[in-house]
């Protein structure tokens, strides 16, 4: 069965970050045979949105904010890594390598 | 008015001082009709690069500014001919800039920004901006990257 992934990306401003960091995430998660779904909460209001199933039935969850997202109580009880924007834009791969190793899958 | 036009695309820029270019990209978004208030665009720009500096790496950054001064959202290319210093580890001479009005969710401009913004994770997109000074070539991209 494939591992599926949830994630959280949002920025102050909403216009590029969070969606930079969406994409690099959705790439990374694609590249390793994940099941994925990203939630963003950008200017164009969220899209995406995780349900509690969702987060629930998730192997690994991701924060990558720099703002306090809305919802944030969905989270609640489940172990959420977390990674700055910047990080994920720029290696997304890598951190989802530490995860996974972090985790003992590998 | 158009989110992106061929006016939009800015190329061999000389300046190479970071102030120095937020300040013409004000002007230009300014001239360009998307704004009226210069200060406001530009200390809105400004700020932002002290709250998040826009360095992406691999010479890119990405300006932003929302603001109430801002009429329309828009996006423009702009390109120096040489590397300015863009934050305390990278430096840019790629630019693409993002604006928007305060109020706008759920419209469809925005998912326009949103799109590109997904497309500078993909680096054919990169390259080719970096590559061309073209602007028939920029043009069509960029329009293709805002559309899907």
């Amino acid at each position: 069965m494939k591992r599926k992934l949830v994630a959280l990306c949002a920025c102050p401003m909403g216009l590029a970050h969070t969606f930079m960091a969406a994409e690099a995430l959705e790439q990374a998660a694609k590249a390793k045979g994940y099941e994925y779904k990203v939630e963003t909460q950008g200017s164009d209001g969220v899209q995406n949105e995780l349900t509690m199933e969702d987060i629930e039935n998730a192997d690994i969850i991701i924060h990558s904010v720099a703002v306090t997202p809305n919802g944030i109580e969905r989270f609640e009880g489940y172990e959420v890594y977390e990674a700055s924007l910047q990080e994920i834009i720029k290696n997304a791969k890598g951190i989802l390598k530490e995860i996974e190793e972090d985790q003992g899958v590998i | 008015m158009e989110v992106f036009n061929k006016e939009n695309i800015i190329l061999n820029v000389e300046i190479a001082e970071k102030d120095l270019l937020l300040r013409e990209i004000a002007n230009q978004i300014c001239g360009l009709g998307y704004a009226k208030d210069f200060e406001t665009v530009y200390s809105g720009l400004k700020d932002r690069e002290k709250e998040f500096e826009t360095a992406l790496g691999d010479g890119f950054a990405i300006p932003h500014t929302k603001s109430a001064c801002i009429e329309t959202p828009g996006v423009l290319l702009v390109k120096t001919v040489d590397e300015i210093s863009w934050s305390s580890e990278e430096s840019a001479n790629v630019f693409i800039v993002l604006f928007t009005p305060l109020e706008n969710e759920g419209n469809t401009h925005l998912k326009m920004l949103s799109s590109l913004s997904r497309k500078l994770m993909n680096s054919e997109f990169k390259t080719m901006l970096h590559i061309s000074n073209d602007v028939e070539v920029l043009y069509q991209n960029i329009l293709n990257a805002l559309a899907n």
